[in-house]
């Protein structure tokens, strides 16, 4: 059967919660490993499929290649957390078998978010990925910036929530139908676009935007990516992005492709807000957690560059940043995971200072991660962001390819203090110096795919062409 | 003509190096095995680099030792490597100047002296690289990459300004070069390809040429640096270490005149023609403006920095003259200003490792104690004065020639520069070498070394050689320039 690795993932989260109350010593790490083990067979299963297409529960979901990709580049992410999870995380509250779990329920529901064909079933799971995003990022239970971020999140996502089932009401109102692929076909037929369907599909972009935290509905983000336990944190700003990003690619793209030229300046005032916003917003920020949060939203607003004109070579720059932007985040999140005083874990900028003197090999790798989101060559960033500005270019947005370097520029200079914090001033209070090997040789190779993914780009190009016309050959 | 792929082989050589210098054992203090490695690698590449000039075909004036790699997509989006007669002197200039600074240290303590080497060797590999490109985008990769291993360099070893110095080293390159980074995608949109010699063929709107023109211009002017975007020059000249300002003043300011000649003028000539008069008069305030700020400089690295910012002024004049003696002027101007600011910085250098103080006012009689230095810096002095006899003097004397048949206004204000000139060098020299020995200069008596003998006997070669044999430099572009020519009328102003 073709619909394996949701079913899959959501059993063995069943299962796992039915062991193990039964395993004695260390049963959080012996879950771990078997959701570790879960995620890398699913990733098998989605493989197995990459090029298949296929419509199943009744039109509810839908099997492509687009959809195929972003699920593996899911699972890459999760699975990459959860190996950190196990060789680096120092918060001993989170020690509990509930975690893997919940990131694995989390993680099913956004994989059936991605494969959504009808507003029901991608409602449903929405809600199946965000409850236990809010559960997650409360889960350090003695730590009130945890519970506090924990509660912020769940009330703005509640609002998310509300927003859009209002925008799928009156897009119901307008067709008498939930499924993606009908209102496609009622949309074509239709002489006049009436202004309720435009608000409704407003609504529900004003959801997702909250979701992908795109400026002006980033608000959330900062707080809760600091108050969250570390891990959580490398986990809500890699995977639950792209899942979310992926929606709302396929949910303008595909039944409402037709009124881009309703949309495309929604999503062109969202991406050149994200990135002042997220460039200018992060200038004064201490806490490292805090700072990546506005650079998650200025890489956000770069990618939505691309979705602007709504052609399929925007969706395949977005599939290619979307890829960097995890190779470059989670290795950000993994040095500053292994950051910690007297076994105390620190992440303020202040922290790094003097890093290169006492371990130049994380500080080294830093480095790399951070000129590569600033977009130097011949760091990978770079490429996502000349893959966007080329297709910005080509569809004559010339005014937002300048507005995208600029804040470029702009987020350069605080990249630059971290590296500034790290190699130029000298510290007398110095970090723990141990680094257990795993971390290192996961971060070398995180820094490695950084450093010559610039000159390979074409496997990556190729690839995500391939993923994209599947997109756009059900119209 | 041997297929050797002689151009990818010293881009790559320096990064072999690299790794054999961070594996060096370190054996004591002064990290002898790296430094050796770090020279022996660089002086192969400067050997490997000599094949280039004695194999190269002057009377073709395309691209020559081409090499191409896939890349984005395989039909129009590659990795090529090419060179011709412009950018072939400027290539030599790196991979000569490259050993020269690692040999400086040789008697220096550094501090984390492995990375500071590792520093130099992949700059060598991207300076070569952003050289040799002929493709807009392996060009605007090596031209950008440059910056990172020159903010570190800046950054960690500099003096006390050192971060706010990095800082606007950075950011002011960057936020000029993303805006060509938005014109070559356009350009790419335009003619669906990259290929430098393909694009050369082409040609634009005018309107097109005019926004191309101005975004290649903010990138190529911040890195010259044109008046009124030099002032991130000062500052990082006189914090970056002496080997870090030897680089930027000898070879990165370069990529700037070089930048114009491969882009502004060969692919843009209507909009150059529009432009000219306003290059024009920037570079005549360069000229006269920073000359007159280098006369009341009170530290030496300071003084030469400003003197750059007014002799990268004759580059443009010449570059925009559009004529044959204003090209070759401006291109035996800017290889003799690599090699002789580069010297100044080296004497600066000794002078500091010394006394720890650039402050001209400490100094007097300095000849007495170091009368070798003394004598080199004369020379050196002279050569950026532009005495008849250094390579100075061509420089100063072709760019004048063609732009007085220009504008006679022109060449009259320029050349109140060249007296300019001689007014703040012969000061700096009479300042520091020359008078009563002042108490100051008596607690250190230690004439130059051996590695400073040979590195400033090099320069002083290089420079007289030049100076008198010019054809060294001129032939080889010759061929190359009359393309670039062909496209403007007889005179543009």
């Amino acid at each position: 059967m073709i619909f394996i690795p949701e079913i899959f993932l959501a059993f063995s989260a069943l299962l796992f919660i039915l062991i193990g109350p039964f395993i004695r010593k260390n049963a959080y790490l012996l879950v771990t490993y078997l959701t570790l083990l879960t995620v890398i067979v699913a990733q098998f299963l989605v493989y197995k499929d990459i090029f298949h297409f296929e419509s199943i529960f009744n039109n509810f979901f839908v099997i492509d290649s687009f959809g195929s990709f972003i699920k593996s580049l899911l699972l890459i992410g999760t699975a990459i957390v959860l190996y950190i999870f196990i060789i680096a995380n120092k918060n001993t509250q989170l020690n509990r078998i509930e975690f893997p779990i919940l990131i694995l329920l989390s993680l099913t529901g956004m994989m059936l978010m991605v494969a959504s064909n009808d507003i029901l079933s991608l409602f449903l799971s929405m809600e199946l990925q965000s409850l236990a995003l809010y559960i997650l990022v409360a889960f350090a239970r003695e730590d009130r910036n945890s519970s506090e971020a924990g509660v912020k999140y769940f009330v703005l996502g509640s609002l998310s929530t509300c927003i859009f089932l209002f925008g799928s009401s009156l897009i119901y109102a307008c067709f008498g139908t939930t499924n993606f692929s009908e209102i496609s076909g009622a949309i074509n037929q239709l002489n006049e676009i009436p202004l309720i369907l435009i608000i409704g599909v407003v609504f529900i972009l004003v959801s997702l935007s909250l979701k992908i935290s795109a400026a002006p509905f980033h608000m959330w983000t900062p707080d809760v990516y600091q108050g969250a336990p570390t891990i959580i944190t490398a986990y809500l700003s890699v995977v639950p992005k792209i899942a979310s990003f992926a929606v709302i690619i396929r949910f303008l793209v595909f039944p409402f492709g037709e009124i881009i030229v309703d949309w495309g300046k929604i999503i062109l005032i969202l991406s050149i807000t994200s990135m002042l916003v997220g460039s200018l917003g992060a200038l004064q920020q201490k806490d490292l957690k805090r700072l990546f949060a506005y650079s998650t939203i200025n890489h956000i607003g770069f990618m939505l560059i691309g979705l602007v004109p709504g052609s399929e070579d925007g969706i395949i720059a977005i599939c290619i940043y979307l890829m960097l932007y995890l190779i470059m985040n989670i290795g950000v999140f993994v040095v500053i995971l292994s950051l910690s005083r007297d076994n105390i874990s620190v992440s303020s900028i202040k922290d790094l200072t003097g890093y290169f003197t006492n371990n130049p090999f994380m500080a080294v790798c830093m480095a790399v991660f951070m000129f590569s989101m600033a977009g130097i060559p011949p760091l990978s960033g770079f490429l996502g962001k000349l893959i966007v500005l080329n297709v910005a270019i080509d569809n004559n947005l010339i005014f937002l390819a300048i507005i995208g370097v600029i804040s470029s520029v702009i987020a350069a200079y605080y990249y630059l203090r971290i590296i500034k914090v790290m190699f130029f001033d000298s510290s007398s209070d110095e970090l723990d110096i141990k680094v257990n090997i795993e971390t290192k040789i996961l971060l070398a190779v995180l820094s490695f795919l950084n450093i010559t993914i610039l000159f390979y780009p074409k496997f990556f190009l190729d690839l995500s062409a391939s993923i994209t016309f599947s997109l756009f050959s059900v119209n | 003509m041997l297929n050797i792929p002689i151009l990818p082989l010293l881009i790559i050589v320096p990064v072999v190096g690299l790794i054999f210098v961070l594996l060096s054992v370190e054996e004591d203090e002064n990290y002898i095995q790296a430094k050796k490695s770090a020279l022996w690698t660089s002086v192969i590449n400067f050997l490997i680099s000599l094949y280039i000039p004695f194999n190269f075909d002057k009377d073709v004036p395309h691209f020559q030792f081409v090499n191409s790699f896939s890349w984005l997509n395989s039909d129009n989006l590659k990795f090529s490597l090419g060179i011709d007669g412009i950018s072939l002197p400027f290539i030599l200039l790196s991979t000569l100047l490259i050993p020269l600074c690692i040999y400086s240290t040789w008697n220096i303590k550094t501090k984390r002296c492995k990375s500071y080497l590792s520093a130099f060797l992949i700059l060598e590999t991207f300076l070569v690289g952003a050289f040799s490109a002929i493709d807009l985008f392996s060009f605007y990769i090596f031209f950008e990459s440059i910056l990172i291993p020159m903010y570190l360099i800046i950054g960690i070893w500099g003096g006390d300004r050192r971060v706010y110095s990095a800082y606007k080293f950075f950011l002011y390159t960057f936020l000029g070069s993303v805006l060509m980074l938005v014109a070559i995608i356009f350009l790419y949109q335009e003619f669906g390809t990259t290929d430098i010699p393909s694009i050369l063929n082409l040609s634009l709107p005018f309107y097109i040429q005019i926004w191309l023109w101005l975004a290649f211009f903010s990138s190529f002017a911040v890195k010259i640096p044109m008046w009124p975007f030099h002032t991130w020059l000062p500052d990082a000249h006189v914090e970056a270490p002496t080997e870090g300002s030897v680089i930027l003043a000898g070879i990165l300011l370069k990529l700037g005149g070089y930048g114009f000649i491969r882009f502004n003028l060969s692919m843009l000539p209507d909009a150059s023609i529009f432009f000219t008069p306003f290059v024009f008069g920037l570079s005549l305030i360069a000229i006269v403006y920073t000359s007159l700020v280098a006369i009341v400089q009170n530290d030496m690295k300071k003084l030469i920095a400003y003197s750059s910012v007014a002799h990268m002024g004759f580059v443009t004049l010449g570059i925009f003259s559009a004529t044959i003696q204003g090209l070759h002027g401006a291109i035996v101007q800017m290889i003799s200003h690599g090699l002789i600011s580069a010297a100044l910085f080296f004497c600066i250098g000794s002078i500091y490792n010394r006394y720890e103080t650039k402050e001209i006012a400490n100094f007097g009689g300095l000849n007495s104690i170091m009368p070798k230095l003394a004598i080199f810096f004369l020379i050196f002095s002279l050569g950026a004065i532009g005495f008849p006899g250094t390579s100075g003097f061509i420089g100063e004397f072709l760019t004048l020639l063609a732009v007085f048949s220009h504008n006679t206004f022109v060449a009259l204000i320029s050349a109140l520069g060249v007296i300019f000139a001689a007014a703040y060098m012969l000061n700096l020299y009479k300042k520091v070498f020359l008078g009563q020995p002042s108490k100051f200069i008596q607690k250190v008596k230690l004439d130059l070394r051996l590695n400073e003998m040979i590195i400033y006997s090099l320069l002083v070669f290089f420079i007289i050689l030049f100076g008198i044999k010019p054809n060294y430099i001129i032939d080889f572009s010759t061929s190359s320039l009359d393309r670039i020519i062909s496209l403007y009328p007889i005179s543009i102003l």
